[in-house]
C-alpha cells in the first residue's frame, strides 16, 4: 500500500480546460470522496487516475512509481486499479460468476484458488446464489454489487468509484452504502469516490474533496468541511445554510443591521473579509436583535425549515418547531458564525443551481 | 477513449488503413489517372474518339431515360407503400415489407427473367390456362417501358426504406397539433405529413436513379435482344467485342457513368439543402391513423399489387423451371424436374458457377469482418477522426455504379501486378477484389451500429481488470459484436449473391458466377434451365433473408433492413 499523489494535473479537450492544475494526496487506504456540480472535472479526474486519459500537464505517482505524465502513460490494465461505474459495465455475455472472475483470468488464475476467490467476493456482496445467472436478469442494486465484486477479488491497490449509485433509487442506495464500507474495510484499499451527492459524500469518506470548474476548491473532513468551508461557493454547497456580508467586526463581533453575534475564524483568515456562513442550527427565534421577515416556511417532518429576509434585503435561514406564515415579522439571534478565509468570485448562483 | 500506447494498437490501425486505400482508394484513384492521362493526350485519345460516337450519346439518353422514369416509378411505388405503412393501422405490416423487401434482393436478371416468362407467347404460365398472346406477337417486355417498369420495381424498396426511416422519426405531436387545429387526416397528410417527408423522398429517389443507372441485369435481358443500349450494356458489347483500345474507350464510359451519377448526387444535396427540418421531438409512439371502413380496401389494394409485381412473375418463373423443354404445356402430366437435376448435377458449368459464387460470397464476407470490424472499433467506439474520415472512401465503391467499379478494377489488374508478377485478370481474384471493395459498406454498417451503442466502460473495465488490448478485443468485444458480425456476413453474402454487374464485366471462362450464369443460360436459349438456376438462387436468398429475420432481436435498430 502506497500513497496516491496527483501533482499539478491538468486536462485539456482542445480550448476547454476539464481540470486546472490540481493537486491531491490520499494517504494508503483512505476513502476519499470528489464531490462538485455536473462538469466540475472530477470524473476526468477519476479517468486520468484509472489511465483512461492522459494528462495534459502534471503527473500522478503511486507511491515511488510514476503512472502519468504528459510524456507517457501506463496503460490502465497494468495500473491494478479497480474501478466502478455508474453503467455497472458488467458484461452480457458472460455469467455474474464469469464477470466476477474476469480479473483472476487476465492474472492467469486457475483451478481451486480460481473458484475460491470468486466464490469469496460473491459472499461478500451476498450474490452467492446468483452465481451462474446472466447480468441481464438482476436488478440495478444486484448489478453494483456483482460489479464491486469483480473489484474485490483482484485486491486492488486503489478503487475508483465512479457515481456508482447514480442510477440507483433512493432506498437501495443506503443499502449499497453498506456494502462500500464493508468493501472499503475488507480490501484496505485507497478508495476515490466521485458523486454530486454530498450527503453520500459524508455518509462515507474520511476526506472530501470539493471540486469546481475543474479547480480543487477545498479538501478536508467532512465536518470541518462543514463548519468551515474555505469559501463561498463551498458553503453554499455543501449542506444548508447563507453567506452573510456583516457591516463592520468591533470588539470581536461582528455587526449586522445594529446586531452582533460571535464568530469562529482560521489562522489564515483575511482580515477583509466580511463574509460569514450562518448554518441555520446557529440561528434561534424569540427575543433576539434581529429583525426578519418569513419568505417561505417549508415542512421537514421532524421540523420546519424558514427563509427569512433580514432588514437589509439579506437572505437567513432557521429551524423552528412552529409553522410560520409567509410575511410574518419574527426577531432571532445569531448564535454563532464561521468567517469564511477568501471571498471568492466564484459565481454562486449557478454553483448552486446546477447542484440543486 | 482509451489513451494507450501498444504496438498491437498501431498496427491493427496500419493494417486498417491500408485495406481501406488498397480496396477503396486504389481502383478510383487508378480510373481517374487512366482518364486524365488519356485526355491530355488530346484530339487522338479515347476519351474524345468515344465522346464524338453517336452510339455513345445513344446510350447516355437511353440511360438518362431509363433511369429518370423508373426513380419517378419508385417514387411513386414505394412512397405510397411507405406512408401506407408507417402511417395506417392496416394488418400484417411485417409480412407486407418483407414482400416488398424481395424485388431488391433477388438479382435483378432473375426479375427480369421472371417478367419475360409471365408475358409473351411462350409463357408457360399463360398457356397453362390458354391465355397466351398467339404465336409470333411480339413480346411486349422488349421495350423501353418494359425496362423502366421492371427498374423502378426494383428500386421502389430504396424508396421505401429512406422515406419510412423519415416518418418514423415525425413527432406524433405535429400531427397532433394539427388535429387539435381543425385539420383532418388529408389535410394533414398533404399540409404536414408530405412536406415534412420530401427529403426522405428525394434521397430515395437519389439512391434509386443512380442504383438504376448502373444496372446491368435489366436492360442486359431486355434491351439487348431488339438492341436498345444502355450505358452499362453498351459498355458490356465493347468489353466482349474486343476491339481496339477498348479500355480507353470503356474508361470514357464509365466516367460519363460517374458524372451523371455524381450530378444526381449534387442535384440531391442542392435539393436537401434547404429542406433541412430537424425533427427533434420524441417519436416513441409511431404515427397510426386510424383508417376505419376503408382499412380493408386499402390492405386488398396493397396485396393485389404485391401479387401483381412478385407473386405473379416468380410464378411464372417456377413454372417455366417444371417443364421438360422449351414450348411445353405445365399441366400434371408433363410436370418434371429434370431442370432441376440437369442444373445441379449434370450440368459442369452450372455447379461450377455455383461454387464460384458461395465461395466467392463466404471468402469477401468473412474477409471483409477482419477489416471493418476494427475500422467500426476505431471509428465509433474509440471514436477516432482519421477513421471517421475514412468511412467517406469506404462508401465510395458502393455509391459509385457496379460498372464503374469493374473498370476501375480492370484498369488496375489489366497487366500483372509489379514485383510480385501476380496476374489477378482473368481469375476469381479479380471479383474478389471488386467485391471486397464494393461490400465494404455492407459489411461494415452492422458492426458500427454495434460498436456505436456499446457503452464505453465495457472495455475501461476489462482494461482496469488487467486485460491486454488483444484479450479485450477477443474476450470483451468481440463477443459482445458478434451477432452484428454474423448479420454483415449474411448481408454481404446476399449481395455477393445477387450480384451480376461486377462480375459481368470482370469473369472468364470457368470463372463464371451464379448471376452472370443466368444471363449466359438465357442468352444461349436454355430458358428452362435458366428459371432452375434462378429458382434456386431465390429459395437461397429467402433462406438467408429468413435467418437473418430470425436473429433480428439481437441486433442493433436498421441492421435488418425490413424490420423496425
Amino acid at each position: 500500500m502506497a500513497r496516491l499523489t496527483l501533482t499539478n494535473l491538468s486536462k485539456r479537450y482542445g480550448k476547454h480546460i476539464a481540470l486546472d492544475s490540481i493537486n491531491l494526496e490520499a494517504a494508503p487506504g483512505e476513502f476519499i470522496a470528489l464531490l462538485g456540480p455536473s462538469g466540475c472535472g472530477k470524473t476526468t479526474t477519476l479517468r486520468l487516475i484509472a489511465g483512461f486519459e492522459q494528462p495534459s500537464a502534471g503527473e500522478i505517482h503511486y507511491g515511488d512509481r510514476c503512472l502519468a505524465t504528459a510524456e507517457e502513460t501506463i496503460p490502465p490494465e497494468q495500473r491494478n486499479m479497480a474501478v466502478v461505474f455508474q453503467s455497472y459495465a458488467l458484461w452480457p455475455h458472460l455469467s455474474v460468476a464469469e464477470n466476477v472472475g474476469y480479473p483472476l483470468r487476465t492474472r492467469y488464475i486457475k483451478g481451486k484458488h480460481y473458484r475460491e476467490k470468486v466464490q469469496e467476493a460473491l459472499a461478500t456482496v451476498e450474490m452467492t446464489e446468483f452465481s451462474q445467472r446472466s447480468p441481464a436478469d438482476l436488478s440495478g442494486g444486484q448489478r453494483q454489487r456483482v460489479a464491486l465484486a469483480r473489484c474485490l477479488v483482484m485486491t486492488p491497490s486503489v478503487v475508483l468509484l465512479d457515481e456508482p449509485l447514480a442510477n440507483l433509487d433512493r432506498h437501495l442506495r443506503a443499502t449499497m452504502e453498506k456494502y462500500f464500507s464493508r468493501f472499503h474495510k475488507k480490501t484496505k484499499a485507497t478508495m476515490l469516490y466521485v458523486t454530486h451527492d454530498q450527503g453520500e459524500a459524508m455518509a462515507l469518506a474520511d476526506r472530501i474533496a470539493v471540486m469546481g470548474n475543474g479547480r480543487m476548491e477545498q479538501t478536508a473532513s467532512p465536518e470541518q468541511l462543514y463548519r468551515e468551508p474555505a469559501n463561498t461557493s463551498v458553503a453554499k454547497f455543501i449542506g444548508e445554510g447563507v453567506c452573510l456580508q456583516a457591516e463592520e467586526i468591533r470588539q470581536g463581533m461582528a455587526w449586522i443591521s445594529g446586531s452582533a453575534f460571535t464568530f469562529r475564524q482560521g489562522r489564515d483568515c483575511s482580515t477583509e473579509s466580511l463574509q460569514f456562513c450562518i448554518r441555520p442550527e446557529n440561528v434561534t427565534l424569540g427575543d433576539g436583535h434581529v429583525h426578519a421577515e418569513i419568505a417561505r416556511c417549508q415542512f421537514r417532518g421532524e421540523r420546519y425549515f424558514l427563509d427569512m429576509v433580514l432588514e437589509d434585503g439579506q437572505g437567513l435561514c432557521a429551524y423552528s418547531n412552529l409553522r410560520h406564515t409567509p410575511g410574518e415579522r419574527v426577531r432571532c439571534s445569531i448564535d454563532d458564525g464561521w468567517r469564511i478565509p477568501t471571498a471568492t468570485t466564484f459565481d454562486q448562483q449557478s454553483m448552486k443551481a446546477s447542484y440543486m | 477513449m482509451l489513451y494507450l500506447k501498444l504496438r498491437q494498437d498501431y498496427l491493427l490501425k496500419g493494417v486498417v488503413l491500408g485495406a481501406v486505400l488498397l480496396f477503396c482508394g486504389l481502383p478510383v484513384f487508378r480510373l481517374a489517372v487512366e482518364i486524365s492521362t488519356d485526355i491530355s493526350l488530346g484530339m487522338q485519345s479515347s476519351f474524345i474518339d468515344t465522346l464524338s460516337r453517336n452510339a455513345t450519346w445513344t446510350a447516355a439518353i437511353h440511360s438518362l431515360i431509363t433511369a429518370s422514369c423508373s426513380t419517378l416509378l419508385a417514387i411513386i411505388l414505394g412512397g405510397a407503400w411507405s406512408y401506407a405503412i408507417a402511417l395506417t393501422d392496416i394488418r400484417g405490416k411485417s409480412l407486407l415489407v418483407f414482400c416488398l423487401m424481395l424485388p431488391m434482393m433477388i438479382p435483378p436478371q432473375v426479375t427480369a427473367l421472371s417478367w419475360v416468362q409471365l408475358f409473351g407467347p411462350s409463357s408457360v404460365l399463360l398457356n397453362t390456362f390458354n391465355l397466351a398472346p398467339p404465336l409470333g406477337s411480339p413480346q411486349p417486355l422488349y421495350s423501353e417501358s418494359g425496362i423502366i417498369l421492371l427498374l423502378g420495381i426494383q428500386q421502389a424498396p430504396l424508396v421505401f426504406l429512406s422515406l419510412r426511416a423519415y416518418l418514423r422519426n415525425l413527432p406524433r405531436e405535429i400531427v397532433e397539433a394539427a388535429r387539435c387545429s381543425g385539420a383532418n387526416p388529408g389535410h394533414v397528410w398533404r399540409h404536414h405529413i408530405l412536406p415534412l417527408s420530401t427529403p426522405g423522398l428525394i434521397a430515395g429517389g437519389g439512391i434509386a436513379f443512380v442504383s438504376s443507372l448502373g444496372n446491368f441485369g435489366i436492360p442486359a435481358i431486355l434491351g439487348i435482344p431488339f438492341s436498345y443500349y444502355s450505358l452499362p450494356t453498351l459498355i458490356y458489347q465493347r468489353l466482349t467485342d474486343f476491339g481496339s483500345n477498348v479500355l480507353g474507350s470503356v474508361a470514357t464510359l464509365a466516367f460519363l457513368i460517374g458524372c451523371i451519377a455524381a450530378m444526381a448526387v449534387t442535384t440531391q444535396h442542392l435539393l436537401l439543402k434547404n429542406r433541412d427540418f430537424r425533427l427533434n421531438g420524441i417519436s416513441g409512439q409511431p404515427l397510426s391513423f386510424q383508417l376505419g371502413c376503408w382499412r380493408l380496401p386499402v390492405e386488398i389494394l396493397l396485396w393485389t399489387i404485391l401479387v401483381l409485381i412478385l407473386v405473379l412473375p416468380l410464378t411464372a418463373l417456377l413454372a417455366s423451371s417444371l417443364v421438360p423443354a422449351f414450348g411445353v404445356q405445365l399441366s400434371p402430366a408433363t410436370i418434371s424436374f429434370s431442370a432441376y437435376r440437369e442444373v445441379l448435377f449434370h450440368q459442369d458449368a452450372t455447379a461450377r458457377a455455383f461454387t464460384n459464387s458461395l465461395s466467392l460470397a463466404t471468402s469477401c464476407a468473412l474477409l471483409l469482418l477482419l477489416i471493418t470490424v476494427p475500422l467500426a472499433y476505431f471509428s465509433q467506439h474509440r471514436k477516432q477522426l482519421w477513421c471517421k474520415k475514412l468511412l467517406v472512401l469506404v462508401d465510395l465503391p458502393f455509391a459509385l455504379p457496379g460498372v464503374v467499379l469493374s473498370i476501375a478494377c480492370i484498369l488496375l489488374f489489366a497487366r500483372p501486378i509489379p514485383i510480385l508478377q501476380l496476374s489477378l485478370y482473368g481469375t476469381l481474384g479479380i471479383i474478389l477484389f471488386a467485391y471486397l471493395a464494393r461490400f465494404m459498406a455492407v459489411s461494415l454498417k452492422p458492426v458500427s451500429a454495434s460498436f456505436a451503442q456499446l457503452d464505453p466502460a465495457m472495455e475501461e473495465a476489462a482494461a482496469s481488470c488487467g486485460a491486454s488490448f488483444s484479450r479485450r478485443m477477443r474476450e470483451i468485444l468481440l463477443p459482445m459484436v458478434s451477432p452484428a458480425a454474423g448479420a454483415s456476413v449474411i448481408l454481404v453474402f446476399l449481395h455477393a449473391c445477387n450480384e451480376l454487374t461486377v462480375s459481368a464485366l470482370l469473369w472468364s471462362a470457368k470463372h463464371e458466377t451464379l448471376g452472370i450464369l443466368i444471363f449466359n443460360l438465357d442468352d444461349g436459349g436454355e430458358s428452362v434451365l435458366a428459371a432452375a438456376v434462378s429458382v434456386l438462387i431465390i429459395c437461397l436468398i429467402m433462406l438467408l433473408m429468413f435467418l437473418l429475420d430470425r436473429k433480428a432481436s439481437d441486433l442493433p435498430k436498421g441492421v435488418i433492413p425490413w424490420r423496425d
